[in-house]
């Protein structure tokens, strides 16, 4: 069957237009890659050295029937600093947060800690970064919803907002 | 003196035995960490970059190569954990399938137009 020369030249036309529309909006999409295997995961075992007195701690043990979140920070990060009140919130709503620290100083950030206030329950010592792999984490902030089952719920990559704060509290009720 | 010549040769024979496995190690640590996607870079593996991100994944990687762990169960740990957007040779999948079939089907189509061009110009 023989295409007419038209019809040659509307069906290159459109998938041109359509390839144009395509990468057009992809233009304005987010290059940063979100991955989402982690969650509906069970948490993975969370152990590690306490920041306050170098105890070993696991959390796992630790925490059990209540929903939880894990922070992963650093006193180096700057946007850690941003999402400090927010965190600080949460622990006013009675919602325990355990700190990771993330390739830091126990001198920087316990002072990081004094200066803004201790908004965790918990903190763990990651200097080696081994626990945020376990998590599936690839940079500081990152904070993870653990459902009461250890269940991991949701991720926020980057500092946590307002949006967050009541999203969690709904969750809490 | 035939005793401390003895023990210098073992000696010799265990450094240089550890050194051949660090080499060894190293290499397939690189060799992991090039089919490796830094996820925080702009399409560098993880072993093109110094992120702390990618320093932490050549780290586990080293850990995991020396204490024997093969390269099937490294790469499948990565993929547990951060997905098959870390490999930069995505296994065969129904998400990826037509990743995989599109440069056939381009070669296809081409070569269905060279045939008819031949064939119209006979």
């Amino acid at each position: 069957m023989q295409l007419k020369k038209e019809h040659k030249v509307i069906i290159v036309s459109c998938i041109f237009i359509s390839l144009f529309f395509i990468f057009y909006f992809s233009l304005g999409k987010s290059n940063q890659h979100n991955p989402t295997v982690m969650i509906g995961k069970k948490l993975p075992i969370i152990s590690g050295n306490s920041l306050e007195n170098d105890k070993k701690i696991n959390l796992n043990s630790k925490l059990k029937n209540e929903l939880f979140l894990i922070n992963i920070f650093a006193s180096w990060c700057a946007p850690c600093k941003e999402e400090h009140k927010y965190l600080m919130d949460l622990k006013s709503f009675k919602i325990k947060i355990v700190g990771i620290n993330y390739k830091d100083s126990e001198q920087n950030a316990k002072q990081f800690l004094r200066k803004l206030n201790d908004p965790y329950f918990e903190v763990i010592k990651d200097y080696s970064g081994k626990l945020s792999i376990e998590l599936g984490a690839y940079g500081v902030p990152e904070t993870y919803v653990i459902d009461k089952n250890h269940n991991i719920i949701s991720k926020h990559i980057g500092p946590i907002n307002e949006k967050f704060v009541k999203e969690i509290r709904e969750l809490k009720k | 003196m035939k005793i401390f010549k003895l023990v210098f040769l073992i000696l010799f024979l265990m450094i240089g035995q550890k050194t051949f496995a660090n080499e060894e190690i190293e290499k397939k640590t690189a060799q992991i960490t090039k089919n490796l996607r830094c996820l925080v870079c702009q399409g560098q593996s993880v072993y093109d970059s110094s992120s702390d991100f990618a320093e932490d994944i050549k780290l586990y990687v080293r850990e995991e190569l020396t204490k024997g762990a093969s390269e099937k169960k490294i790469y499948s740990y990565m993929v547990s954990k951060y997905g098959d957007w870390i490999l930069f040779n995505p296994p065969l999948s129904y998400k990826s399938i037509f990743l995989w079939l599109i440069p056939f089907l381009f070669i296809l189509f081409g070569a269905i137009i060279i045939y008819r061009k031949v064939k119209i110009e006979k």
